[in-house]
C-alpha cells in the first residue's frame, strides 16, 4: 500500500509561517483554525564556566506541523463513528463529513493537534494532505509554499530516497514517534532536542492554539 | 482552568447522568429491605422523576456538545474498538432499562417481585454506565487521564450524588419513616461514605500524578495549581453533601427534611460539577494537544 508522508528540514525553516498561511488561504480557513502550525520551541538557561563566566546555552527552533497522516493515529482509534480513517489508496488520515459527529473525540486524542471540531460545518476538519491536488500530481499547497524548501511531500519511498539523512520525526516539541508512529521525516537543526530529552517549552502558544 | 469550561457540556453530562443512575443503587436497597404500603410506593415512583431526569438532562447535554448531534447513532460504529462507542452503548441501555422500570412502575401493574428484580438490574447497569463512562477517558496519548482514577471518580460522584438524589426522592415522597429503618439508614450512609472516598479520592490521586508531569505545553504542576481552588470548593461542596444527608437521615424532622435533603443534592450537583471541570482542566497531553484549543 502507498504511503505519503511530510518531510520538514529544521536546518532551513526560519519560522516565517508562509506554509500556514498558503494553507489557511487555499481552504479559506477562519482564524481559530489552522490545518498546519509553526511551533517556536525554545529553552536553555545560563552556566558558570570554570572561569566563573556565566555562559548562555538558550536556544530556539522552529517545527512546521500538520496531521502527520500516522501509521497507529490515536484519533481513528478512539473515532466512535469509523468517521476519522485512513484512506486505503495513500495513507492519509481522512475525516467522512457525513458519518462525523463532531464529539471533539479525535481532538483530544491526536498529540499532534491536528483534527479540530469547526461547528459552523458540524464536522471534525483537518489536513488532508492536499488529497485533490496530490491525486492530481501536484504537492501540497504548503509545500509549493515554502519559500525556503524547508517542506516535501511523497510517498515513505520518495522521502526516504530523497532525504536520505533525515529520520521518522522524533524531535521536541513533538510527542515520542512511538505513539503514532508518524509519516514525518524530519532532519533535526543543531538545536533539536529528542522527544524524551526535552528541556524546553513552545513560546508561542497563543499562536498554535 | 478557564480552558476546562470549553467541555462544561460534557462536565455536566458526566455529572447529572451518573448522579442520576447512583440514586437506583439506595431505591434497590430501599425496595429489597424495607416493606412498604402501596400509596408509598406509588409516592416514591412519582418523585423517581428526579433521577430520571437527571439523567435525561444529563444526556442532552452531551447531545448538544456534538457539533452534528443528529448523527449521533453512528456513534455505535466503534463498538469494542471506540471507548466513546462502548460508552454510548452502555449509556443506551442503562437509560431503557431505566425508562422500562420506571414507565411501568408508574403504571401500577408491577408486582414486587419483578420490581425487586429489575431496580437491582437498573442499579447495576447504572454503575457499569459510571464505569464506562470514566473509561472514555482513558487514552494513552493523554496520560494524565489514563489511568483507572478517572472511572473510580466518576463512580464515586455516581454513589454520592445518587445517594443524595435518593434521599430526596423519599424526603419528596414523604416517606421519612423509611430513612429512619436502620437497614436503610446505613446503607445511605455508607453509599455516601464510600461516593465521597472513590469520587474525591481518584480525584486526588489523578491530581498527584499530573504534578509530575509535563509537556512542552505546559507543566501538570502548573495545571494543577490552576485547579486548585475548585478542587478545594467541589470537595467542601461534597462534604456538605454528606453532612446534610447524615441530617437528614439521623435527625431531620419532617419539616426540615426536605429542605435539608434539596440542599445535599444542589451541593452534590455543585461539587461533582466542580471536580469534573477540575478533571477537565487537567489533560495533558504527550504531545501538542492544547484543551479548548
Amino acid at each position: 500500500m502507498t504511503q505519503y508522508a511530510f518531510y520538514f528540514n529544521g536546518k532551513r525553516c526560519t519560522g516565517c509561517k508562509t506554509c500556514e498561511l498558503a494553507c489557511k488561504d487555499r481552504y479559506d480557513l477562519t482564524p481559530e483554525i489552522s490545518y498546519r502550525k509553526v511551533f517556536e520551541y525554545g529553552g536553555g538557561d545560563w552556566t558558570k564556566d570554570a572561569d566563573g563566566f556565566y555562559v548562555p546555552d538558550v536556544f530556539t527552533y522552529y517545527v512546521s506541523v500538520a496531521c502527520n497522516h500516522c501509521d497507529d493515529p490515536a484519533c481513528t482509534k478512539v473515532c466512535p463513528t469509523g468517521a476519522m480513517h485512513k484512506d486505503a489508496d495513500g495513507g492519509l488520515v481522512l475525516v467522512d463529513a457525513d458519518r462525523c459527529i463532531g464529539c471533539g473525540y479525535c481532538h483530544m486524542a491526536c498529540p499532534y493537534n491536528a483534527p479540530k471540531v469547526d461547528r459552523e460545518k458540524g464536522h471534525t476538519v483537518k489536513c488532508d494532505g492536499c488529497a485533490e491536488r496530490v491525486a492530481a500530481g501536484q504537492k501540497p499547497i504548503c509545500v509549493e509554499a515554502c519559500p525556503l524548501r524547508a517542506l516535501d511531500f511523497g510517498t515513505k519511498e520518495e522521502m526516504e530516497q530523497a532525504h536520505g539523512d533525515s529520520q521518522v520525526a522524533d524531535i521536541a516539541p513533538l510527542p515520542q514517534k512511538e505513539y503514532t508512529h508518524p509519516n514525518l521525516y524530519v532532519d533535526p537543526c543543531k538545536h533539536a532536542q529528542m522527544a524524551n530529552e526535552a528541556t524546553g517549552k513552545v513560546a508561542n502558544i497563543l499562536e498554535v492554539m | 482552568m478557564a480552558a476546562a469550561f470549553a467541555d462544561l457540556p460534557l462536565a455536566l453530562f458526566s455529572t447529572l447522568a451518573p448522579m442520576g443512575a447512583g440514586a437506583f443503587l439506595i431505591l434497590a436497597i430501599l425496595f429489597s429491605t424495607t416493606k412498604l404500603e402501596d400509596d408509598g410506593v406509588a409516592a416514591i415512583d412519582k418523585c423517581t422523576v428526579i433521577p430520571v431526569a437527571l439523567v435525561i438532562v444529563g444526556f442532552i447535554a452531551a447531545f448538544f456538545h456534538l457539533a452534528s448531534p443528529f448523527h449521533a447513532f453512528a456513534a455505535f460504529t466503534g463498538l469494542g474498538t471506540s471507548p466513546l462507542s462502548n460508552e454510548v452503548l452502555m449509556g443506551c441501555v442503562f437509560v431503557a432499562s431505566m425508562l422500562v422500570y420506571w414507565i411501568w412502575a408508574m403504571s401500577g401493574k408491577m408486582t414486587l417481585g419483578v420490581r425487586k428484580g429489575l431496580i437491582w438490574v437498573v442499579a447495576v447497569l447504572g454503575l457499569a454506565f459510571a464505569w464506562f463512562t470514566g473509561m472514555a477517558y482513558m487514552i494513552d496519548t493523554i496520560p494524565s487521564w489514563n489511568t483507572l482514577a478517572g472511572p473510580v471518580q466518576i463512580v464515586g460522584f455516581a454513589l454520592v450524588g445518587g445517594a443524595a438524589a435518593a434521599v430526596l426522592v423519599l424526603a419528596l415522597a414523604k416517606r421519612a419513616d423509611v430513612l429512619k429503618n436502620a437497614t436503610l439508614k446505613t446503607a445511605v450512609l455508607a453509599v455516601l461514605a464510600v461516593g465521597i472516598v472513590l469520587g474525591v479520592g481518584g480525584l486526588i490521586a489523578q491530581a498527584a500524578t499530573t504534578s509530575a508531569m509535563g509537556n512542552a505545553v505546559f507543566a501538570g504542576a502548573d495545571l494543577v495549581s490552576g485547579a486548585m481552588m475548585v478542587i478545594v470548593c467541589g470537595i467542601i461542596c461534597l462534604v456538605g453533601t454528606g453532612v446534610c444527608d447524615v441530617f437528614a437521615v439521623r435527625g431531620a424532622g419532617a419539616g426540615t427534611l426536605v429542605g435539608v435533603s434539596f440542599g445535599a443534592a444542589v451541593l452534590a450537583i455543585v461539587g461533582i460539577l466542580l471536580l469534573r471541570l477540575a478533571f477537565y482542566a487537567m489533560q495533558l497531553s504527550v504531545g501538542l494537544s492544547i484543551m479548548g484549543a
